[in-house]
């Protein structure tokens, strides 16, 4: 009677024991391919372990095995891929730090827009150099990029650790605006700020689709500044950036008193009904939120994707479907007060870039990224194949799957490696390619204004643009809604000077005088070191 | 010693606990350094408490604390008082199967995420199409921006919580209420007690030490006011009201990769938190309660 208790409770605890070391025997982690990766030259068989995030993610897809067999093809070796897929944004810097914290996690080329971390990994020595490859293998990859774009992924030691993912056009937005309704309503395409205003009133309250009911708006768009820009930019203004002045000084551009005047201006409208109250909202800074709003052909005007105008754009198709007479124009930047008009342009940085780290060999990982880059291999793993999966008739991209096949084969999961933005980007209409080659004109002069930084070290804006811009953001968008005055943009400045606004200036001017003197040593680099290598 | 077998079912709990609640904290020294992630936590820089300094002196740690506390006091408010009233009515539900129908019915939106349940939220409270603006179109009202709105905002977060979680909130209650001695009833009955008077002088009385665990319980949220709820929900023009520690943390810390600013302000939260246990414990003790130890 007595032994009852004591072999009841052993037996307990054995199960749970049991059970608890059930949980550890899934510990071996088939995403740890680290030592993998160094199958050096030679003819041995390749595994190269790579981080992605774009596209559906499906394991095992058919892109992967098409990738791995023109990599096979290419290379003359096996070459096999493992495929560590990123979680969604908000977890995403997490994992890739935890990824790169221990050398048996760490995958042979990491994908990553994370700028935070990075010069870490190279004081750690984690991440390696890839001039040397890139001189020998890598043809492909320095004749598709610009010498200013590799410049802010050039170490001023001499080296280059990364390697730019994705470089957007040179600008990928437009003002686009009802053609249908201008004409219904007999207005001219507008060209200034003021007839552009007079353009969306008339979208507002003229009854533009003929229903007879007062739904309509001028504009909309999602809860960033750039939805906005055809009235920040028409004076010169970007409220993201570090703005040269004509003097030759450099300060923070929403402290410039023209916007001031663009903030008026915008409350003016929201309060007339002109600009759609969802812009204020964060619920729009989801493009799909847009993209319904703009499928359903309410609104007259939007700052949006130039590839809205390619006829297989989902937003374009949902929109086409909805309204089979609605059709919508790009136009050019309307001027401001001053006659100046621009379009956004991009930084020419690129927003995401790869590293090859200290688990892979050099030489083959950047073999693996040149034949990535290779128009015919890019066209391959990110539309499919031709004839199979989509058809090219005068210069149209036709798919013959759908979607949802797209993304059980994988295509687009290695998207952002190398992302070519040319012709080999089959996807663009000619007319689209065309746009986007005249945007590089129209958005020229607000490239000429905006600095770019290259330093990802700047410890000043780093302590203080958090509490700035949800400052910023708060003020001016509590401005435009009319829960605050016009008058509160000037003590938004006063408040920007005691949030350590001076220092920032100070250190912007710094370091933009830093990178003027580094920008010469880095073309004698690049005269020595890659020009031959063309 | 009788039981002492039986000890030995504790023990891998108290391993578990130990392993897995306790030692994992010696990382809170982070708190008190520059942390990177290379240099580990013995190699890190030691910076004392200047993340805490950086915290308090942040220009808007006044309204972030405010914000915090005001939305979680009236959620513990709310949380606190409806689901006592809700396991009281369900109490008196004498149909058996429309009282489990009910029951179902209110744990339901439990189990919808936040992220699913401010999807619904967004969209029923459009501006342009939403249902309630739909209904109010009605009565001749201007659309009104619910979620953009300042004077409404801090509501919709205690509306939509005490709608997701009361229903789950009156278990231990309806459990309370199952335990309490029938006697009692009849002999309330045999002195003339109507409904109200039994729910008042017998039932309350006789839940009473559980509702107080679960109020000094939630005193340990107090600066937990629902971050999924809010960052989900929340954009600038609501900031002045809705812009809570877990959010501002989200941004600056998280975002931003400051790990040990974000475990400075994780760690203030904690020691808040104890502090308000340990204080409320006492004072219900000293009133000549049962407290939580």
């Amino acid at each position: 009677m007595k032994k009852t208790p004591l072999v009841t409770s052993l037996l307990i605890l054995t199960l749970m024991v049991s059970a608890c070391s059930g949980n550890t025997g899934e510990g071996e982690n088939p995403g740890s391919s680290g030592s993998n990766g160094r199958n050096g030259g030679g003819e041995s068989p390749l595994s190269v372990s790579m981080s992605l995030m774009a596209g559906p993610k499906t394991p095992n897809s058919w892109a992967q095995e098409a990738l791995e067999a023109e990599l096979t093809k290419r290379l003359g070796r096996d070459v096999s891929i493992e495929p560590v897929f990123l979680p969604d944004w908000s977890e995403l810097n997490t994992k890739i730090n935890l990824l790169m914290s221990a050398k048996d996690t760490r995958p042979n080329i990491l994908w990553t827009g994370e700028t935070r971390e990075y010069l870490k990994w190279v004081d750690a020595g984690i991440v390696q150099d890839v001039t040397p490859s890139l001189q020998q293998y890598g043809q492909e990859i320095i004749n598709y990029y610009t010498k200013d774009t590799l410049f802010y992924h050039w170490d001023p030691s001499g080296k280059m650790y990364r390697i730019p993912a994705d470089v957007p056009e040179a600008s990928y937005m437009t003002t686009m605006i009802r053609k249908d309704w201008l004409d219904q309503l007999n207005l001219d395409v507008p060209t200034t700020l003021d007839e552009y205003v007079e353009v969306l009133r008339a979208f507002t309250h003229n009854d533009p689709d003929g229903n007879g009911k007062q739904d309509t708006y001028g504009l909309s768009g999602d809860n960033y500044y750039r939805s906005l820009i055809p009235f920040f930019y028409a004076y010169g203004v970007d409220v993201e950036n570090f703005i040269r002045q004509d003097d030759g000084s450099i300060i923070f551009g929403s402290v410039m008193p023209e916007v001031k005047e663009v903030l008026g201006l915008l409350q003016t409208l929201y309060q007339e009904g002109v600009i759609d109250p969802r812009m204020a909202t964060s619920a729009n800074s989801n493009d799909q939120m847009v993209n319904d709003i703009y499928a359903s052909g309410k609104i007259g005007s939007f700052y949006r994707f130039v590839d809205y105008f390619n006829p297989g754009n989902s937003a374009a198709l949902s929109f086409k479907k909805l309204n089979p007479n609605g059709e919508y124009i790009a136009i050019d930047p309307v001027a401001g007060p001053n006659g100046f008009a621009s379009d956004q342009p991009d930084p020419g940085i690129g927003w995401c870039y790869l590293v090859i780290t200290d688990t892979a060999e050099v030489d083959s990982a950047v073999q693996v990224l040149n034949t990535m880059a290779e128009p015919e291999t890019f066209k391959l793993f990110t539309f499919g194949r031709e004839g199979e999966h989509y058809e090219m008739k005068d210069g149209i991209f036709t798919p013959t799957i759908t979607p949802d096949e797209g993304n059980k084969l994988g295509l687009g999961n290695f998207g952002w490696y190398i992302q070519r933005k040319d012709a080999a980007n089959v996807k663009n209409t000619p007319e689209v390619t065309q746009l986007f080659e005249s945007k590089i004109e129209t958005s020229q002069p607000m490239r000429d204004r905006i600095v770019v930084f290259k330093a990802l070290d700047r410890p000043v804006w780093d302590k203080y643009s958090a509490d700035i811009n949800k400052e910023r953001d708060q003020v001016f968008w509590s401005i435009i809604t009319g829960k605050l005055p016009v008058s509160a943009f000037d003590e938004f400045v006063a408040k920007y000077e005691q949030m350590g606004g001076k220092e920032i200036d100070a250190e912007a001017a710094g370091l933009f005088e830093k990178q003027s003197q580094e920008y010469e040593a880095y073309e004698a680099w690049y005269s020595e070191h890659i020009e031959p290598y063309k | 010693m009788r039981d002492r077998h039986l000890y030995l079912l504790l023990l891998p709990g108290l391993l578990l606990i130990l392993l897995f609640r306790y030692a994992p904290m010696y990382g809170i020294v982070i708190a008190f350094q520059e942390y990177n992630i290379f240099k580990g936590i013995m190699g890190s820089e030691w910076v004392g408490f200047a993340q805490f300094a950086r915290l308090f002196r942040s220009p808007d740690f006044y309204e972030i604390m405010r914000n915090t506390v005001l939305i979680s006091l009236y959620k513990l408010a709310a949380s606190f008082s409806l689901p006592i009233i809700l396991s009281l009515l369900l109490n008196e539900l004498k149909h058996l199967v429309f009282k489990r129908v009910t029951q179902s019915v209110i744990y339901l939106p439990h189990f919808v995420s936040w992220v699913i349940f401010s999807g619904i939220l967004i969209s029923f409270l459009n501006p342009i199409d939403g249902l309630f603006n739909a209904i109010l179109a009605n009565f001749g009202s201007t659309p009104i921006d619910f979620l953009g709105s300042s004077a409404y905002f801090r509501s919709i977060l205690v509306i939509s919580d005490i709608y997701k979680e009361v229903g789950w909130g009156t278990i231990i209650y309806l459990a309370a209420i199952a335990g309490v001695n029938a006697d009692l009833y009849e002999a309330a009955r045999i002195d003339g007690a109507n409904k109200g008077r039994q729910m008042w002088h017998v039932t309350l009385p006789a839940i009473r030490p559980v509702i107080i665990i679960l109020v000094i319980l939630s005193l340990a949220n107090i600066l937990e006011a629902g971050f999924q709820q809010v960052f989900l929900l929340y954009s600038p023009l609501v900031y002045d009201v809705g812009d809570i520690i877990d959010t501002y943390v989200y941004r600056v810390g998280i975002q931003e990769a400051n790990y040990s600013y974000a475990t400075a302000a994780g760690l203030f939260k904690s020691v808040v938190a104890m502090t308000l246990i340990i204080t409320v414990n006492k004072l219900v003790k000293m009133s000549g309660q049962d407290g939580l130890w």
